[in-house]
């Protein structure tokens, strides 16, 4: 089973990202248009044209906010399970992993001065700021910081701390002849070259570089501020300059407080009384008693607990999202007691290290590759039967070439020919005997691993896996020391975010193929220039069809989606269309039962 | 002691094998997070990673002898010493749960089995005992937990208490572990005490006490199971290994939080510091039983005494 | 002491050698059952071990994506799995694994430990005290524990599920080596060949290391059982042998953890198939035990004399 060739979503397809240009088209009625996208879908080389319906995930029961605040009740204590202990002591500066963000929304917030609004993830909406301004450069941007903030110990939220964490963030620290590295989001956060505090509470972060999308970037949800600064500075200060949340009791803004953790079992978080949001109805947030993240690594167990009435929710992470085979056993138990959020994840993929020697430097075996696997197959075998094709970003967001299953290399209808080709290439590089390869493997994502290997046997490529271990996985990846890999999991959602892993190795270790083509840093210069949204449109998908149409630097496979089970009686979940590291704060949630 | 020490000295060597760089594994969790040379020659240099081997090893050992046990957890920033102070207990627990059941169920047994040889009651004790025995731990736990659920929609419940605090819901929670967990040592401890007994029941002494007119129950209890206790006490030493090897696999599937699940999970994450204090516990664990064996077999054989 | 009777006691310490594996195998099936249902299954297993790729049916690795999840039936005796590779070709495949992690490791570690305790026991003094101690501290280790620390040290492999074994079991065959060689050190053959001027090395391995080994071997299949579940318990908590390979534990892990409704016997056959392996060795040490090891062996086994007195 599939997401594939089905009707459009009805409400994620036209919502721009962009700060000035807010070209949001909720509710538009579905069609089988599959130019659904801002822009007209360039006309594929194939000569074919568009109307074929585009792939789609199933569309997320949706929130209505303002019926949401009217019904709501307080009270009641939620269960969901977590994939194991947040690693990296909590810190949102060391780690994005997804054990961390499904709990820290709830304990940091939803955000940073922006987040990604409850409604629509592409639009930047306030948070820890009221509003903000650029200068005409868009080399500063101006935050005015929220007066009723306070932090889980009482201590009042203000610019000041902000400041604190984007030194902290941008720049590291330093004491005691100590140090302590900035966040690893760094390149993301822009080149920040001062942050002040104005009077009036307010922020001005400076970039170096103009960034028009500033907001955009600052509302990724895993840059969140959990360092208070009136408990961490006095501790860097005295040279303790690796201090983590964990280190501090946890304390942050968000909606809910830490009341006990026991490593490797439960995080149990209360109501903070002191939470500033308030619903559309001006009730404050949250409405929940609590939430109880019970540590569960085996998905089966936890299968097993929901499936029993043990837990209200399902954990997110890779290997713990639902698969069609075991949401069968979910059917038949719960029926309709139980729904089921579909959020789409990153692409599973294979990205080539050019930049050592080996077959794979050549384009013709490149393509071959891509022309070989047959992509619609991973879904099934390799992402747990909840997928969908697309190049690079997911299927909801506007930058997204709807048109792409007409690239020859994404049409399952015309395999036989595809793989016919495949062979030439082969044949024409001189590799008909086919070659040997590694793949880094990460031991989390193994089926998929395997599904590359039976694959890739069929051109007679021996693919050879090279199961690392998170820590490994880590190092292996920025360095160059491998031939191929899946890179990392979620891309950016805009489309100049994808330079740290579709930009030359030089400035980029991070790129999901090691590659130095000069070509590449111009298209995102030309990117960065184009301050139009229909230009931006076309340079990015110029951009796409170079990098993996014509270059095949990376072979973009399928993308999973991410299915989380709730009970239904749990009222008021915001589910994100991509990003499940997205509203995670389960403010909103409350109980009807 | 001498042991004790030695068994260090291996887990230590074992840990510093690592062929990629602990420092890495502290910095990265998992994620998507690329590092500095400089920052993690400093998590070097903080980890003491930098030090000579002796030093490194000379640490540790103080550590664990001052109850600091080496320090904090890389992945959780908890320090050692509490995380042994939450999980100890469970697995003490479990595994103490699991030698009093197949004892109290499997001696019984083996003793009916070995009285009615050859007869039917002898048979299907047999049959249980060969069955239970060739089935490994973590098969029969995920097919049991996994069963109930499909079966009668149950299992047990998920955040675990400690028996002082709740024990209905403790009770809930270990009693699949602990029958799974006594499956396997039960097994062969009624294999053991039938081929004990059969021998015992043999021998002259039997022979007399049941001459001397004894009743049937006081020379089966006291003259023969008290002999036939012995190998018995010899296998279940032998089996703690065993049985503890058990413990780890069927934590992490029930989800139990004690040592077992607590090792795993750092294995997992690389959190070396955990591995070695929690592998030393285990084999301290395995000592402890052993000598408490060993204590036993004083009370139970009229011939062997500490005094002399 | 003439030379006459000494070159008597070293024929006969050679042949009680020879003659222990060779059990009568008449008597065996009849008075051992299991013993000998153990040992069936257990040369079954070294057959699809051994001609794995005549047996299976398919390529284990061989990928068929349009018959995934296909049930049992004459196609795929043991129904297909998720990437549509065949079940019953991996589980034949999987014994390979199995047998070849057990018996490496087992091998090896006999070897080592006979070496050493024999060497031990020889030597005896202040080397072999040392010994005790290391051989001590290397006991209290259940094999699983040892697997993970290594695992965690060296990161996942099939080779490192071995070590571990190997680190785990030697203790165990040296210390038996060890004192079953001290016995035999008595024995006067010994102090012939000695006596007739033998090297050390020359006694240890022609004489002692042969006639110490009977434990051992009684020990033998109970520790290939050690090694198979460790081996598939590592491999279940994905701490073993790495993929594509198809090794049983691995395969119980993907088929409990999302398949166990939708395609049972994806948990099933590989449960079976480490279940009977577990079954055979266990009962052919049984069989073992009740017959070498007279101390063991209940009324209903072979008089020590039938086997022969093999000390």
């Amino acid at each position: 089973m599939s997401f594939t060739l089905n009707s459009l979503p009805t409400r994620h397809i036209a919502l721009l990202l962009a700060v000035a240009v807010i070209t949001a088209a909720c509710g538009g009625s579905g069609t089988g248009d599959s130019g659904g996208a801002a822009s007209p879908a360039p006309s594929s080389d194939g000569g074919t044209p568009a109307p074929t319906p585009t792939p789609t995930p199933v569309a997320n029961p949706v929130t209505d906010l303002l019926a949401n605040a009217q019904e709501a009740r307080y009270g009641g204590v939620l269960v969901l399970a977590n994939r194991g202990d947040p690693p990296a002591g909590f810190d949102p500066m060391r780690t994005s992993s997804i054990a961390l963000h499904h709990v820290g929304g709830g304990l940091f917030g939803p955000g940073n001065l922006v987040t990604r609004c409850r409604q629509n993830l592409y639009l930047p909406c306030p948070n820890l700021a009221t509003s903000w301004f650029p200068n005409p450069g868009f080399t500063e941007w101006t935050f005015v910081i929220r007066n009723d903030v306070t932090w889980h110990d009482g201590a009042p939220f203000t610019a000041e701390d902000a400041k604190f964490w984007f030194d902290l963030a941008a720049f590291g620290a330093e004491a005691e002849g100590r140090s302590r590295a900035p966040a690893f989001f760094r390149g993301e956060l822009g080149d920040i070259k001062s942050v002040e505090v104005l009077p009036f509470n307010q922020l001005r972060v400076s970039l170096r570089q103009p960034n028009p999308q500033y907001l955009a970037v600052l509302s990724n949800p895993r840059f969140k501020m959990a360092h208070p600064r009136h408990l961490m500075q006095p501790r860097i200060e005295e040279g303790e300059v690796s201090v983590a949340p964990i280190d501090v009791g946890l304390t942050g803004t968000g909606p809910f407080e830490l009341d006990r953790y026991e490593p490797g079992s439960l995080l149990r978080l209360r109501r903070f009384d002191g939470y500033w949001e308030k619903d559309a109805a001006a009730n404050l947030l949250p409405y929940l008693a609590g939430i109880d993240f019970v540590m569960m690594p085996t998905a089966s167990v936890m299968d097993a607990a929901f499936r029993t009435g043990r837990l209200d929710g399902g954990a997110r992470g890779e290997g713990h999202y639902l698969t069609v085979e075991r949401k069968v056993g979910y059917d038949r138990d719960l029926g309709d007691r139980a729904f089921y959020a579909h959020i789409q994840g990153g692409i599973f993929r294979l990205g080539f290290n050019v930049l050592k020697e080996g077959p794979w430097q050549d384009v013709r075996v490149r393509q071959a590759i891509s022309l070989w696997i047959d992509k619609q197959a991973a879904i099934p075998s390799a992402l747990g039967g909840f997928g969908y094709l697309s190049p690079t970003l997911s299927l909801s967001n506007p930058f997204t070439n709807r048109a792409f299953v007409n690239w020859p290399r994404f049409n399952r209808e015309a395999l036989p020919e595809r793989r016919e080709e495949a062979r030439t290439l082969m044949a024409a590089a001189g590799y008909n005997d086919g070659f040997s390869m590694g793949y880094l493997c990460r031991s989390r994502l193994v089926a998929r691993c395997e599904f590359l290997q039976g694959q890739l046997a069929g051109l007679n490529i021996d693919l050879k896996l090279q199961v690392v271990d998170e820590g490994e996985w880590n190092r292996g990846r920025v360095s160059l020391d491998y031939d191929s890999q899946p890179g990392a999991h979620f891309t950016s959602p805009i489309p100049e975010g994808t330079e740290s892993v579709f930009g030359r190795y030089a400035e980029n270790p991070d790129a999901y193929s090691k590659h130095d083509d000069k070509l590449v840093d111009d298209f995102y210069r030309r990117l960065r220039e184009a301050r139009d949204q229909g230009l931006r449109v076309s340079v990015w998908r110029e951009l796409e069809e170079y990098i993996i149409r014509e270059q095949a630097y990376v072979v973009p496979i399928a993308g999973s989606i991410q299915v989380v089970g709730y009970r239904t009686y749990v009222k008021g979940l915001i589910i994100p269309p991509e990003d499940g590291h997205t509203h995670t704060d389960f403010a909103t949630v409350w109980f009807d039962k | 002691m001498p042991t004790l020490l030695l068994a260090s000295v291996v887990i230590f060597l074992i840990m510093r094998a690592v062929p990629g760089d602990v420092a890495l594994v502290v910095l990265g969790g998992s994620g998507e997070s690329t590092h500095d040379v400089e920052q993690i020659e400093r998590v070097r240099e903080e980890l003491g990673l930098n030090d000579p081997l002796v030093v490194q090893y000379g640490d540790w050992v103080w550590s664990l002898v001052n109850g600091d046990f080496g320090g904090r957890s890389l992945e959780s920033r908890e320090s050692i010493a509490s995380i042994v102070g939450r999980q100890f207990p469970v697995t003490l627990l479990l595994t103490f749960y699991a030698i009093i059941l197949s004892v109290v169920v499997s001696i019984p047994l083996g003793v009916i089995a070995a009285k009615t040889q050859d007869r039917w009651p002898d048979y299907l004790i047999r049959a249980v005992s060969v069955a239970g025995q060739s089935v490994p731990t973590f098969v029969l736990a995920l097919l049991v937990l996994l069963g109930l659920v499909v079966v009668i929609e149950w299992s047990p419940p998920i955040i675990y208490a400690d028996p002082w605090d709740d024990p209905i819901r403790h009770a809930r929670i270990v009693f699949l572990p602990t029958v799974v967990l006594a499956v396997g040592l039960g097994a062969a401890l009624l294999r053991i005490t039938r081929g004990a007994m059969l021998e015992v029941l043999g021998q002259d002494f039997i022979r007399t006490a049941r001459s001397k007119g004894l009743g049937e129950r006081v020379v089966l209890i006291r003259h023969g199971l008290r002999v036939a206790l012995l190998p018995v006490l010899t296998v279940s030493g032998l089996q703690v290994g065993a049985l503890l090897g058990g413990a780890v696999v069927l934590e992490s599937i029930f989800g139990l939080p004690g040592i077992g699940r607590g090792m795993v999970q750092a294995v997992t994450s690389r959190d070396y510091p955990v591995v070695q204090a929690l592998a030393m516990l285990i084999v301290f664990l395995v000592l402890a039983i052993n000598f408490f064996t060993d204590v036993l077999y004083v009370f139970i054989d009229p011939r062997i005494s500490y005094r002399s | 002491m003439s030379v006459e009777p000494g070159q008597r006691y070293l024929r006969r310490g050679a042949k009680a050698f020879i003659r222990l594996p060779v059990l009568r195998s008449a008597h065996v099936l009849r008075r051992k059952p299991l013993g000998a249902a153990g040992l069936a299954v257990m040369l079954a297993l070294v057959v699809l071990a051994l001609f794995a790729d005549q047996i299976a049916t398919h390529d284990p690795l061989g990928q068929d994506i349009d018959n995934r999840l296909r049930a049992p039936g004459s196609d795929f005796f043991f129904g297909t799995d998720s990437f549509g590779r065949d079940t019953f070709s991996r589980v034949v495949h999987g014994a390979r694994v199995s047998l070849y992690v057990g018996v490496v490791s087992v091998a090896i570690a006999v070897a080592a430990g006979a070496v050493l305790g024999v060497a031990s026991a020889y030597f005896g003094g202040k080397l072999d005290l040392l010994f005790q101690r290391f051989v001590d501290g290397l006991m209290a280790f259940p094999t699983l524990v040892l697997a993970l620390v290594l695992a965690a040290a060296l990161g996942a492999a099939a080779n490192n599920v071995v070590l571990a074994i190997i680190i785990a079991v030697t203790p165990q065959t040296a210390r038996l080596t060890r004192s079953s060689a001290l016995s035999v050190r008595q024995e006067m053959y010994i102090d012939a060949a000695e006596a007739m001027g033998a090297q050390p090395w020359r006694v240890i391995v022609l004489h002692m290391l042969p006639n110490a080994l009977t434990p051992v071997v009684v020990l033998m299949p109970v520790l290939l059982e050690q090694a198979i579940i460790a081996e598939a318990a590592m491999s279940f908590l994905g701490l073993g042998v790495p993929p594509p390979e198809p090794s049983w534990g691995r395969m119980l892990q993907e088929g409990t953890d999302g398949y166990l409704e939708a395609a049972p016997w994806l948990t099933y056959f590989p449960a079976l198939a480490l279940t009977l392996t577990v079954f055979s060795a266990s009962m052919i040490g049984d069989a073992l035990r009740d017959i070498l090891d007279p101390r063991f062996a209940s009324r209903s086994a072979f008089r020590p004399a039938e086997v022969g007195r093999v000390r």
